[in-house]
């Protein structure tokens, strides 16, 4: 069980930096730290309040290149509907706080 | 012809078909198209052929309002005017600046794009510019060999700006004007008053003093104040032996509706996904087609369905080579501790503003002097991959009656009142801000250019940082009905028949475009009409 849950937790990792690094590719080096400060704040914020983890739910952490382009996608959509979030000043797609909050929360756990 | 007003005697009367007071842009502008017809002119100008600080004193005023540049720094007054220390940027407004939109009170000019379009091809060359092309920015981008961006339209768009050399009006046409026998450019002769008919439907002559010499007077036509966005209002105010109020006033609106760019520096960063971003013409001046452009993000048009009513912007963008944290966490900190809350992560916040402080330091040094180069510039490239940008933004303010100048008490040299600046932005404008911040991080944000962080406005007020254009618009503005403008659509003053205004005092809305293309597009067509009635 403790196993199971190293394995799935260092993927997402995997995943999720993956995920960041094609939306903040200039700053590879900070990625990991500064995306998940993003996640943290995002988190605290009242838009990100109660999120659900619907990357969990879209079952990402199963097919990580195929997520990273559903990622991109989703992302390029966000953006073109308009659906994005302010965290700390930064106006990010909804997704993309979302992924920084997953990074967050498995930082910690 | 030249002359100097100090040497006429006393009470002299000068006779013209058309007085023309003020030689800056729009004044010199018009001259040159009546010297062309050969119709005689007498142009008044207030300063000599060279900066004399007794005479530049005159423009003195008080800024009540908004902060904004000084009153006598913001101009200039001799011959030339203010053309004699302008920029040179310069760009039509968009056809969407003259019409009616619907949350924008008392938007709309009597006016279309197209009817201007003839004048500002012909303002292109006496501001020494390239070919009249505006529309089409991506013909001018591929001249350079690369591609742009496919921004959606009603988003962001690139604007193109021409930058004139840049022409200084009062030295570049000022041999055509000696030359001429039909037009007498009175130097050293301030305006004082308009002398109106009992019934104040026409203007019978102008008076004039002069520093340190005579008063005299013209007799003319036609008058026409081309004194700058500023004392045009003023002169009509200080008119007021027959209509209390002041000529042309009768509805109150002379002053009313002052408007400026307001400019936002440093209103967001970009930090961009991939280094080196296809953004051509953003970031420097290029010489193209015989001139030299370049571009700035603007709004984009019609305005996306569902946002709130906001006016047009342009952003300015300037390279960043190495992104700083620190900046970024400054923002927080101080907006956060300006709020009175402790903002979220102060640590790690002031480990980046430890880790930048030099830059923080140059950035706070330019911030507060508003000067370029700062004695604390950390060791930047200059060069190497761009990895974000600077954003300014700079935008249009939306007509507002309580944005205004009046006379004050105080009194200049003339014993002439004064103006009093009272500057006010609308919500309107907040939306315009938010806007131009929000359009850019989508449509850098859709396109994987960046990510964009935005500095919020305050809560209530406008950031101390925030500064005017010198582009000063409106306080005569053009409109059919005389309950909403003071000036008709050919720039006569409603009411009455022979006193006309030139310049952007006369502009009902300002776009986001610097003003002076416009201007000598507005005079050039003025002249046309003068030409048309003294004939
Ligand atoms: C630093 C700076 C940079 C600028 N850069 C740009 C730019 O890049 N692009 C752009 O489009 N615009 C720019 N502008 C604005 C531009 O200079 C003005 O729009 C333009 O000069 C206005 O032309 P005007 O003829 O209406 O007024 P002015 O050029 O101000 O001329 C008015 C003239 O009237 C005279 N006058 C005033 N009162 C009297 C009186 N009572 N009697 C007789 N004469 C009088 C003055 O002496 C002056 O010569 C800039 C302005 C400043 C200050």
């Amino acid at each position: 069980m403790r196993a199971t849950k190293q394995t799935r937790r260092r993927v997402l990792q995997w995943v999720g930096a993956g995920l960041a690094a094609s939306s903040f590719g200039t700053f590879a080096p900070s990625l990991l730290s500064g995306a998940i400060a993003i996640g943290r704040a995002y988190l605290s914020s009242p838009a990100g309040a109660g999120l659900t983890l619907v990357m969990l739910r879209a079952g990402i952490a199963n097919s990580p290149v195929q997520a990273r382009d559903w990622f991109q996608r989703e992302v390029a959509r966000n953006f073109a509907d308009g659906d994005v979030v302010m965290v700390e000043g930064w106006m990010l797609a909804r997704i993309e706080a979302q992924a920084c909050a997953m990074l967050y929360l498995e930082a910690e756990a | 012809m030249f002359i100097d007003a100090r040497t006429l005697p006393q009470g002299t009367v000068l006779e013209a078909a058309v007085c023309i007071v003020g030689a800056g842009a729009a004044g010199i502008t018009l001259a040159l198209s009546l010297h062309e017809a050969g119709i005689t002119t007498v142009v008044l100008e207030s300063g000599d052929l060279e900066f004399d600080g007794a005479t530049q004193d005159l423009d003195g005023g008080a800024v009540v309002g908004l902060p904004n540049y000084p009153l006598d720094t913001s101009r200039l007054r001799y011959f030339g005017g203010t053309t004699n220390h302008w920029a040179g940027w310069c760009r039509p407004l968009d056809a969407i600046d003259f019409e009616p939109r619907a949350g924008i009170p008392l938007s709309g000019w009597p006016l279309r794009r197209t009817d201007l379009v003839p004048f500002y091809k012909r303002a292109q060359k006496l501001c020494e510019l390239g070919p009249f092309d505006y529309d089409d920015p991506d013909a001018w981008i591929r001249e350079t060999g690369a591609s742009g961006q496919k921004f959606d339209p009603a988003r962001l768009k690139t604007a193109i700006f021409q930058v004139s050399p840049p022409t200084r009006f009062g030295q570049t046409y000022r041999e055509a004007l000696r030359r001429s026998e039909a037009v007498k450019v009175c130097l050293n002769a301030n305006a004082v008053d308009l002398e109106s008919n009992a019934n104040a439907s026409s203007v019978d002559r102008v008076k004039v003093k002069c520093l340190d010499g005579p008063a005299f007077s013209v007799r003319a036509g036609y008058v026409v104040l081309a004194t700058g966005g500023l004392e045009n209002a003023r002169i009509l105010l200080l008119a007021d032996k027959v209509r209390p109020a002041g000529l042309g006033n009768d509805h109150d609106r002379v002053g009313r509706c002052f408007m400026d760019h307001p400019w936002f520096r440093r209103a967001a960063i970009a930090r961009f996904t991939h280094p080196d971003p296809a953004l051509p013409l953003m970031f420097d001046e290029v010489a193209l087609r015989g001139t030299t452009v370049f571009g700035t993000l603007a709004a984009g048009t019609p305005q996306p369905a569902g946002e709130p009513v906001a006016g047009g912007f342009r952003i300015v963008m300037q390279r960043l080579y190495r992104v700083i944290d620190g900046i970024d966490s400054l923002r927080t900190v101080t907006g956060a501790l300006s709020g009175l809350s402790v903002p979220a992560h102060l640590w790690d916040h002031l480990g980046s503003i430890l880790e930048d402080r030099d830059a923080i330091a140059d950035a706070l040094y330019r911030t507060m002097t508003g000067w370029r180069t700062s004695p604390f510039a950390p060791a930047m490239p200059a060069s190497g991959p761009v990895t974000g940008a600077v954003l300014d933004i700079n935008m249009e303010q939306a007509p507002n009656p309580a944005s205004r100048v009046t006379l004050s008490r105080k009194r200049d040299a003339l014993g002439q009142n004064r103006l009093a600046l009272d500057w006010r932005l609308s919500d309107v404008d907040r939306e315009t801000y938010l806007r131009a911040q929000r359009m850019v991080a989508l449509e850098f944000g859709r396109l994987d250019i960046g990510r964009v962080n935005a500095k919020p406005l305050p809560e209530a007020g406008w950031p101390s940082d925030m500064v005017g254009s010198r582009h000063h618009m409106g306080t005569t503005r053009m409109s059919d009905d005389p309950k909403t403008g003071v000036v008709d659509a050919t720039g006569r003053v409603h009411g009455i028949a022979n006193l006309y205004v030139a310049g952007s005092s006369v502009f009902p809305t300002s776009g986001y475009a610097n003003p002076t293309l416009t201007i000598v597009a507005l005079a050039l067509r003025l002249g046309d009409e003068l030409r048309r009635l003294v004939a």
